[in-house]
């Protein structure tokens, strides 16, 4: 059986209070562990910090759906683990903003797993970013707009 | 006297300039659409007028035609074009999105 973990949480992530080995499973012999951490340049601009904002309940079934997605897509007929942590709020350069930790038999689907989430989160969860410049300007980045195919839509 | 009838909207990103400290963008809407509402009838493309129009109005600096790339969504889901508005609270708009 699939597991999937999702947090979205204004606290600080620290990697070293994730429980790696609660993740672990006997069946999965690999694992790919992505970070997502606030980069202090964008578009030639010097970043101080980020704000994320995000529409919490609808950003964790999304992001429940679009592991599960790629899990099915890459493992067909055996069973992995997705966990995903967001951060909310104010954050500095060097943060941490998201961590995506993936569980599979092997790990060639490990990496693609872990890529799908990370690039289908960016384009369909319900969160957005601020960033705060050098200059004391702050500006919402743009993004992708939604569509109602991405969360099952009415 | 008449009461102004108002959707009472969640919104995120950078329509939080213009919203209320929790969040939420309260928009009067025209009576024909209020009706349309209670009837279990009203469109997505009217709410997102209404959001325009109140922006406009209220909020001329901020770039009113973005609301055209929003999204409408409740709780569990986005709407599709299709969907019908039938209630006055409880619907979010959402701006693109660019987490991670």
């Amino acid at each position: 059986m699939n597991r999937i973990e999702v947090e979205i949480s204004e606290r600080e992530i620290r990697l070293s209070e994730i429980d790696w080995e609660a993740l672990q499973r006997p069946d999965c012999g690999a694992s790919d562990v992505f970070f997502g951490m606030v980069r202090n340049r964008n578009h030639g601009r010097e970043v101080l910090g980020v704000s994320y904002d995000a529409f919490e309940p609808l950003a964790r079934r999304e992001l429940h759906k679009i592991s599960e997605e790629a899990l099915r897509s890459e493992l067909p007929n055996a069973h992995g683990t997705v966990f995903i942590r967001h951060r909310t709020g104010n954050l500095k350069v060097g943060e941490v903003s998201v961590v995506i930790a993936v569980f599979t038999p092997h790990r060639a689907e490990a990496f693609q797993v872990c890529r799908k989430v990370i690039e289908e989160l960016k384009k369909r969860a319900p969160i957005w970013k601020k960033e705060t410049y050098r200059d004391g300007e702050s500006e919402w980045l743009q993004g992708h707009a939604l569509c109602s195919s991405h969360g099952g839509g009415v | 006297m008449s009461q102004t009838t108002e959707l009472h909207l969640r919104v995120f990103g950078a329509l939080r300039t213009v919203s209320d400290e929790k969040g939420f963008l309260r928009v009067p809407i025209d009576p024909a659409f209020g009706a349309k509402i209670q009837s279990g009838e009203g469109s997505v493309t009217e709410l997102k007028e209404s959001v325009r129009a109140y922006l406009k109005s209220h909020h001329p600096d901020f770039d009113s035609a973005m609301v055209e790339e929003c999204a409408i969504a409740d709780e569990s889901t986005v709407l599709g074009p299709h969907a019908r508005i039938d209630r006055l609270q409880g619907w979010a708009v959402l701006p693109p999105v660019c987490g991670g």
